[in-house]
């Protein structure tokens, strides 16, 4: 028996603890799961969150940080004859066979799981809550249903402790069972948060879940605040009667520890031919991403320099070295399908440093001539993947494009990463007054007052330490909020204010529900499912995985980013036009010195274009004065959040103007910042800022760079910049440029922005202003029929046009397309597509009827076409139909006027009005 | 009859005689405005009649003829009190009246059920008393002749009005008075004599109109007066009164007229407030819902005869605000749609005499609460269909019964404090006592934290003597026992 107090002598393991990433069923993060179980001195704890893996790779994350093992499982519900049934992983093929089952469980809910699914290396637990009625036959055939699926030494039964009545008995009958049919009996506390106060959260979240108040929630919450996570001690005198019970859980902890998700078995695919279907290996993929690269150079360049042919030969080298061959033919056959398909992409980010991605077509920036450097996006100290994002045009063309993955990596091979939404201050109020019996009213009141969701963020709030029903409520969490929700219809005297506050605060960034990453994806030759559960995402024909991004890069899975561009949408619809029109125009060979186009970004006449479009873009191209390619990739960069926050636009733009002497922050840093006039406004620069101030290795820079686009929590960066900052002091660094070096970084860190970002982008803004100035019909059009997108209305694109002399004719349904047509050099004619409230089949049939023969007649028209009420009076409305009737007054004329014609003008306008507006 | 006129004579005088409570006997005048010397006599009472003082005299004049004569200034303040209060008085005899002069209401008592219409004219004035003001009354089968028949007195028949009395009342209109006088025309009967063509032939149309209301031929619609849209009256008793029965007496008079406000709009009273103000600045408010909404203030003042018959009051009652919540009347057929009850205010006339024993909020039917908190009852209200509330779906904690202590009985317990739990080790007071042998628990047991939270812990003991208790712990040292396990 360990002494009084001292936590450390017993040792212990929590095998049951559920996040808050089981959705309501959990109040804690698995990071504060697992920093408490390491403060109580648990040697190890299972995070089982429902149906899924979800908070797995967070508490494998924070358990390496704090020295001690996480293991995986997960809680199944309604499965079987179970009501929840946990499964913990033992080794890799468990944690494998594990997750194809989740994945059945999610995609196909009706199959039968344990026959048809192989449970190796798994281990199954039965607990007081598996079961809804708990009687001996039951539990009996319970336990010989699991042994029969998962074998004899992979089911455990846990006793509970939560301090109920009936609880002992219950325990008993577990304990018999266990004895009877030789099943190991651990102990746990199944824990749902972490500390003691939680409790009014999981209180809050049951009744979230069942859709009740806290009053009318009655036994569904909580008899008492007993499922934290407890102490070694704690456990062991709570089942002193059932000694083994503890024993086993720590033979079981050990088990199971042999599997971490270090070795997740997750192995980037290999390049398969697209003709034979055969998989390369690694060196056949050498061989073939040096041939394409070979053809690519060939058609990229007709004379291309020595330093050209070593950059390319240096790249092939390190990528062969480290084994990413593969990767580059899977990025390069994604965007020859895209090519093929005539659909516009362009690699993004760091792919820009690579010569192999301007050779394969990847990106359009030739690296070598715009100085960038490619260890930033490849070098053989770093072991992690590269990234290479690719832009597509929005809408169905993306959609094509990420459905060609799904189906080239089917079944089950690829999936887009999860997004997790979390509970912002508008949600957060409004879920937690929904629960305390506040009306809606209230809650419509606080999201109309709350104009900027950053406005109570508590997120940096000290959170209690304390155990005790007194301290639910501290008061130094009362803060500006208190006052907005006094405005929004609650005074402070109400009893039920201090516990809306204490309920927000706590439920503010908790994860809400799994989204989807805008464009995040992730795939597998031999099934994802086996490394992560998927789940059908809502979006059609789309799965989505149990991990983020960031846990993603944590554990090592390659995603490639396939973004969706609202401007190349537009573009590629430009230039479709233009090709109709006999006019095509190839992006890659407009000029990049075009002088019309650059007078054009002189006198900020950008309304429509990519990036340069905004107001503070605009007020600054003029002072600016772009006449290079370069000046265009610093305006993109200079008008961003980071360098407004850094105070760094003014001195850019007073150097360029020569109003302010150009000055290094340090003399070593010329060579760094010659080319921005003194100012770091590149990642790239503040990294090799601080290489040559702090002496950063290359590895120490990538840490720098992960921590600048980290956005989850500040915890790396504050790390990041401490070591810095000890550098600079070794080497004797004035505190003035420390600080000076400091802010930029910290400037960075809210939104960094790479230079090989912003030479794609300004490629992206050139040519949107070129099409601009040369086939100003065709970008409008282009424009127009891709809303909506970038700054400013249709009437203002078509305020715009006007001024560019290109004149917009109405709807018509004589005239009219779905689409916005061009007509000519200075004529649009507006299309239906631009109709709120027309339906898509009507359009349809519209065009189609007009194919055969022209309406004759408004009643023809309406024969025909049959539009409802509604639309007729859209119709009418929006003077889509004038041609009709002009036509008939026209016809009337040429064969014929009656006599009576002011009559009978009348009696049609008459008609005209009766049949629309009755 | 159909139409009652209320004729208030003298009104503006005699709401001032009224307020100052002058004995009737007392010759008084109302003088005009401006200096007393050069000022006349706008009205006179009855009294100043006696000595032939007459509107529109000198004061020096009046005075003359009656030295005792008091005069009086015109208050329009108490003049606008006494209007509110006669208004009040007319709205709970009627529903429908028309306010068609300052003095004067007509009523339409075709709505109204009365045993004999002198009947009704003598509960009517008997009724006004409290008003202090001279009331005549006249019935007429058009609202007109009602009027004429007010503006005599002592209910005599209108057409012995004088036409004189009629020219100076300026209610009619009676053009060429001089010219009948002339005439010798004394009487509303004498110009009723007279043949209708040829006097709207000589005099006009305005003449041939009084002789058609002489008649009874000329019948027009009442211009209804409405009262506010509330259904609440306050009543000031002055002094104060110590028991229930004049207040019950004045209930019953206001009741009438919150039932007839009601009537009018189509609703019936679903619930009785009652506010008491006492002497002492205390009130006490009390809801009374009635089972059956209902428009029949006898009911009403059953329920309220009901409540203040057990009702205590901690000092005289200086004020009373009385006030019906509306609804719409139930139309049911008896036992078509399953009526428990033939008259459920009866029944909850029986519940209210019953809570009165009992004592308030014990009376209902009980269910358990869905909670966690150990034997907590609450009383829902007994309806006529004799509803019980849902039960909730509690699965039973414990497998022996337990003899509940209801309350539970405050003890003295000798604990210990291991971790976070107070066991017990003896019990030192109450009624069973001695050193605690075995113990199962704790547990704990806590919810409501968004709104009076609690908290507790319960603990299974068995005495030396094999008594098995049930023991709860509350913080921060209250030991309660909670039952005995049989």
């Amino acid at each position: 028996m360990a002494p009084d107090g001292d936590l450390r002598v017993i040792q212990n393991v929590e095998l049951l603890a559920k996040s808050n990433f089981s959705f309501l069923r959990g109040a804690s993060t698995p990071e504060e799961l697992v920093n408490r179980a390491a403060k109580l001195g648990h040697q190890s704890i299972a995070l089982v969150d429902h149906m899924g893996f979800y908070g797995s790779a967070r508490a494998h994350a924070e358990a390496q940080k704090v020295g001690i093992k996480a293991i995986t499982g997960a809680t199944l519900e309604s499965v079987s004859r179970f009501h929840q049934l946990t499964i913990l992983n033992k080794s890799q093929t468990g944690y494998q066979n594990l997750s194809r089952l989740l994945t059945s469980l999610h995609c196909q809910p009706a199959v039968d799981v344990f026959t048809h699914h192989d449970l190796t290396g798994t281990h199954a637990i039965l607990s007081p809550e598996s079961l809804l009625k708990l009687t001996k036959a039951n539990l009996l055939s319970a336990a010989n249903h699991l042994l029969r699926h998962f074998g004899p030494g992979n089911v455990s039964i846990a006793l509970f402790r939560h301090f109920r009545r009936g609880e002992q008995r219950i325990n008993q009958l577990l304990s018999d069972l266990g004895d009877f049919l030789k099943i190991p009996v651990i102990a746990s506390n199944s824990p749902t948060y972490s500390q003691h106060s939680d409790r009014l959260l999981s209180d809050a979240f049951t009744c979230l879940r069942e859709h009740k108040t806290l009053d009318n929630a009655g036994h569904l919450l909580e008899r008492n605040g007993e499922r934290f996570l407890k102490s070694p001690e704690v456990i062991h005198n709570a089942f002193t009667s059932y000694p083994r019970a503890f024993h086993n859980s720590l033979a079981l902890s050990q088990e199971c520890s042999e599997f971490s998700l270090e070795n997740l078995g997750y192995r980037f695919p290999s390049y398969r031919d697209s003709d034979t279907g055969k998989l390369f290996t690694n060196r056949e993929q050498c061989e073939y991403l040096r041939k394409v690269v070979k053809n690519g150079f060939k058609k990229r360049f007709c004379n291309f320099s020595k330093k050209h042919y070593q950059q390319i030969d240096n790249e092939l080298l390190t990528i062969e070295k480290l084994g990413f061959s593969g990767y580059f033919l899977i990025v390069w056959d994604l965007v020859r399908f895209a090519r093929s398909q005539g659909i516009l992409c362009q690699g993004r980010g760091s792919a820009a440093n690579s010569l192999v991605c301007y050779a394969i077509g990847v990106t359009s920036v030739d690296p070598v001539e715009s100085g960038l450097l490619f260890e930033r996006f490849l070098s053989e100290n770093r072991q992690s993947w590269p990234d290479i994002d690719i832009d597509f045009p929005s809408g169905e063309r993306r959609e094509s494009v990420i459905q060609y993955v799904y189906q080239k990596y089917a079944p089950r091979g690829a999936a887009m990463t999860a997004n997790v939404i979390t509970y912002k201050p508008r949600s957060a109020f409004r879920e937690m007054s929904k629960i305390l019996g506040f009306p809606e009213s209230i809650a419509n009141r606080f999201t109309d007052l709350c104009a900027s969701p950053k406005v109570h963020d508590a997120s940096r709030e000290p959170v209690s330490e304390e155990i005790s029903m007194s301290n639910y409520y501290p008061g130094d969490k009362v803060m500006e909020l208190a006052g907005t929700i006094e405005k929004s219809g609650i005074p402070p005297s109400h009893p039920r204010f201090r516990p809306l506050l204490q309920l927000y605060h706590a439920v503010l960034h908790c994860p809400r529900h799994l989204g989807q990453h805008s464009g995040g994806m992730v795939f597998c030759d031999d099934g994802l499912d086996h490394v992560v559960p998927l789940q059908p995402a809502a979006m059609e024909n789309r799965t989505v995985m149990q991990w983020d991004k960031d846990d993603c890069e944590d554990l090592g899975i390659v995603k490639v980013d396939l973004l969706g561009l609202g401007m190349l949408a537009a573009m590629e619809d430009a230039l479709s036009i233009c090709e109709r029109r006999g006019r095509p125009v190839n992006l890659s060979k407009i000029p990049k010195d075009d002088p019309a186009t650059y007078d054009l970004l002189c006198r900020a006449d950008t309304v429509g274009t990519f990036q340069v479009e905004s107001r503070a873009q605009m007020a600054t191209l003029p002072i600016m004065q772009p006449r290079k390619f370069y000046d265009l990739a610093v305006e993109v960069a200079i008008i961003r959040p980071g360098p407004i926050v850094g105070d760094l636009v003014h001195p850019y733009l007073n150097r360029r103007t020569g109003r302010e002497q150009i000055e290094y922050i340090h003399p070593d840093f010329k060579p760094i910042l010659k080319r921005t006039l003194g100012v770091p406004l590149f990642q790239e620069q503040v990294l090799r800022m601080a290489m040559v101030i702090a002496g950063f290795s290359g590895v120490e820079a990538d840490f720098l760079r992960k921590a600048m686009s980290f956005k989850r929590s500040d915890e790396r960066m504050n790390a990041i910049v401490n070591k810095l900052k000890t550098r600079m002091n070794e080497r004797q660094v004035t505190p003035e440029v420390q600080q000076r070096v400091i802010e930029s970084i910290g400037s960075f860190a809210l939104y960094g922005f790479p230079e090989s970002h912003a030479i794609s982008f300004a490629l992206i803004a050139y040519a949107s202003c070129w099409l601009k100035v040369h086939r100003p019909a065709e970008f409008y059009c282009g424009l127009i029929n891709n809303q909506p997108m970038g700054f400013y209305s249709v009437n203002t694109l078509l305020q715009d046009a006007k001024r560019h002399g290109i004149r917009t004719k109405p709807i018509s349904v004589i005239h009219s397309m779905i689409s916005t047509e061009v007509i000519n050099d200075q004529t649009l004619r507006l299309g239906f597509h631009r109709l709120k409230g027309l339906r898509q089949k009507t359009m349809e049939r519209l065009i189609e009827e007009r194919s055969f023969f022209a309406f004759a007649s408004l009643d023809d028209f309406l024969r025909r076409i049959r539009p409802n009420t509604k639309e007729r009076r859209l119709l009418a409305a929006t003077g889509a139909l004038n041609d009709l009737y002009r036509k008939s007054s026209i016809v009337e004329m040429l064969f014929g006027k009656p006599s009576n014609y002011h009559s009978m003008i009348f009696l049609q306008t008459r008609q005209l009005r009766n049949k629309f507006w009755k | 009859m159909n139409y009652a006129a209320l004729h208030f004579r003298d009104f503006a005088l005699s709401s001032l005689l009224a307020r100052d409570g002058t004995p009737p006997d007392q010759p008084a005048a109302l003088l005009s405005s401006g200096e007393r010397e050069r000022s006349h006599l706008i009205a006179v009472n009855q009294a100043a009649r006696q000595f032939q003082i007459q509107p529109g005299f000198r004061t020096t004049r009046g005075l003359a003829r009656c030295a005792d004569l008091l005069l009086l200034d015109p208050d329009f303040t108490a003049e606008k009190s006494a209007r509110s209060e006669t208004l009040a008085f007319v709205d709970s005899l009627v529903p429908d009246f028309e306010l068609t002069t300052p003095e004067t209401y007509l009523l339409d008592l075709s709505t109204l059920l009365m045993a004999s219409e002198a009947d009704w004219i003598n509960q009517t004035l008997s009724a006004s008393n409290y008003l202090a003001l001279p009331l005549q009354i006249g019935l007429g089968k058009t609202p007109d002749l009602a009027h004429l028949a007010s503006l005599c007195p002592n209910q005599a028949d209108p057409l012995t009005l004088k036409l004189a009395n009629l020219a100076l009342a300026k209610t009619f209109p009676l053009p060429h008075a001089p010219i009948l006088q002339l005439w010798g025309l004394q009487t509303l009967a004498d110009l009723a004599a007279l043949p209708r063509q040829g006097l709207a032939e000589r005099l006009g149309k305005e003449l041939a109109q009084l002789h058609d209301i002489a008649h009874g031929k000329h019948h027009r619609l009442l211009k209804l007066y409405r009262v506010q849209d509330h259904y609440h009256i306050t009543h000031q008793f002055e002094p104060p009164v110590a028991n229930h029965e004049p207040l019950l007496f004045m209930a019953k008079r206001l009741l009438q007229t919150l039932c007839n406000r009601l009537h009018h709009h189509q609703r019936a009273a679903a619930e009785i407030r009652l506010t008491l103000a006492f002497d002492n600045g205390a009130a006490n408010t009390r809801k009374l819902i009635l089972s059956d909404p209902t428009l029949s203030p006898d009911v009403l003042l059953r329920a309220l005869h009901t409540y203040l018959e057990t009702f205590k009051a901690p000092a005289p009652i200086e004020e009373f605000h009385l006030e019906l919540i509306p609804t719409l009347p139930r139309h049911a057929q008896h036992q078509l749609f399953s009526r428990g009850l033939k008259d459920p205010n009866e029944f909850a006339d029986t519940l209210r005499r019953l809570s009165g024993i009992v004592g308030p909020n014990r009376l209902g039917i009980p269910h358990q609460l869905d909670t966690h908190r150990p034997d907590i009852i609450a009383l829902s209200p007994t309806t006529p269909d004799f509803k019980t509330p849902p039960v909730p779906d509690i699965p039973p904690i414990n497998h022996l019964p337990l003899k509940r202590h209801r309350p539970p009985i405050p003890i003295n317990v000798a604990s210990e404090k291991r971790g976070r739990h107070h066991h017990p080790l003896a019990l030192l007071t109450g009624p069973y006592q001695g050193q605690i042998h075995k113990t199962r628990g704790p547990f704990p047991l806590s919810g409501s934290w968004w709104e009076n939270g609690w908290q507790q812990a319960q603990w299974d003991v068995e005495l030396q003597n094999s008594l098995l208790l049930q023991l709860a712990f509350s913080p921060p040292k209250k030991w309660h026992l909670m039952g005995i396990y049989a």
